[in-house]
């Protein structure tokens, strides 16, 4: 049995924020927008009756690769300060972008937090051979890593 | 331009989520029989270009990368720190800021339930059945399960009814 990995959700402290990131950045558009409020049953960290507003984020495909946006309408949680890290129970995201270049500009734009400006690497391939790209290293708006790769030739 | 361009124009797409390790095998278990995923890459890389967050030159790491049916998109990066060895915290099995919730599409959410228990996963709740407002208006039905993986990131698994 294959199940399919449709979105990777995340908990956002301000939705317009993180919608101007993954527009804007990302080129996604809006899926979903909706208020939905919780059963308790499922989530972990929310309580029943607890009102979210849920907003997917889609790119090319319209089935995977999505990002669900979730903020807590009520009760309206305190976030805690961004820690801006890769730890235990963070999620890395990797997108191809076609120039990373570009992409960087964009988040400058936007006046992203950058971990990493434009670099060159080789990494082992999938195939055996060797990728090399041309990366920026960017943090959405509530710290989330995002390690964008134009491929190179070679 | 190469066929995944072709496939996803000039925009940015999200090829995988990578996400950090206690125990490769555990990890690659539970990709492989619960989720249903394959072995795509697997790796050692040194790191050297202060790139990644908490990454210092010289570091070893462990990559796998698990795919599903999708050759490009929809992957999971399963990524341990070798040299120097981690000294991981407790397992926190929340949804919290910073922490991801895999929403999954699956044919038979009673069998994947299945494969989780035998597996040995935290089960946070089992099978349910809601109705969700769906996106083109409407409603959608779902049985689902929701569990951890071995370091504690939550999957919402839905079949759809």
């Amino acid at each position: 049995m294959t199940a399919i990995i449709k979105r990777t959700t995340l908990k956002v402290r301000d939705m317009e924020k993180s919608i101007a990131f993954y527009e804007g950045v990302m080129g996604m558009s809006k899926y979903y927008d909706n208020e939905i409020t919780l059963s308790g049953n499922l989530l972990p960290g929310g309580n029943k009756g607890d009102v979210t507003r849920l907003v997917i984020m889609k790119g090319e495909d319209p089935v995977i690769g999505m990002i669900g946006l979730l903020e807590w309408m009520d009760p309206k949680p305190e976030a805690p300060e961004i820690p801006y890290d890769f730890d235990f129970g963070n999620p890395v995201f990797v997108a191809a972008v076609e120039d990373a270049e570009v992409a960087y500009e964009k988040a400058q734009a936007l006046e992203c937090v950058i971990r990493a400006p434009l670099s060159e690497a080789e990494y082992p391939g999938a195939d055996g051979g060797v990728v090399k790209v041309r990366s920026v290293g960017v943090f959405d708006p509530d710290g989330h890593f995002f390690e964008l790769n134009q491929r190179l030739e070679g | 331009m190469n066929s995944v361009l072709e496939r996803f124009g000039d925009e940015p797409f999200l090829k995988r989520t990578t996400i950090r390790v206690r125990d490769m095998d555990k990890s690659i278990a539970f990709y492989e029989r619960v989720i249903g995923m394959s072995q795509y890459y697997n790796n050692e890389i040194v790191l050297d270009r202060h790139f990644l967050p908490g990454e210092k030159p010289g570091d070893k790491i462990h990559l796998v990368i698990m795919k599903g049916m999708d050759p490009t998109i929809g992957m999971i990066g399963l990524l341990k720190w070798i040299d120097p060895p981690q000294s991981p915290p407790p397992v926190s099995y929340d949804f919290d800021f910073g922490q991801p919730v895999f929403v999954v599409q699956c044919p038979d959410a009673k069998a994947l339930y299945e494969n989780a228990k035998e597996l040995g996963c935290e089960i946070r709740s089992a099978l349910t059945e809601t109705e969700y407002p769906a996106a083109a208006g409407g409603t959608v039905k779902v049985r689902s399960v929701g569990l951890f993986d071995p370091d504690g990131h939550f999957f919402e698994c839905n079949q759809r009814l």
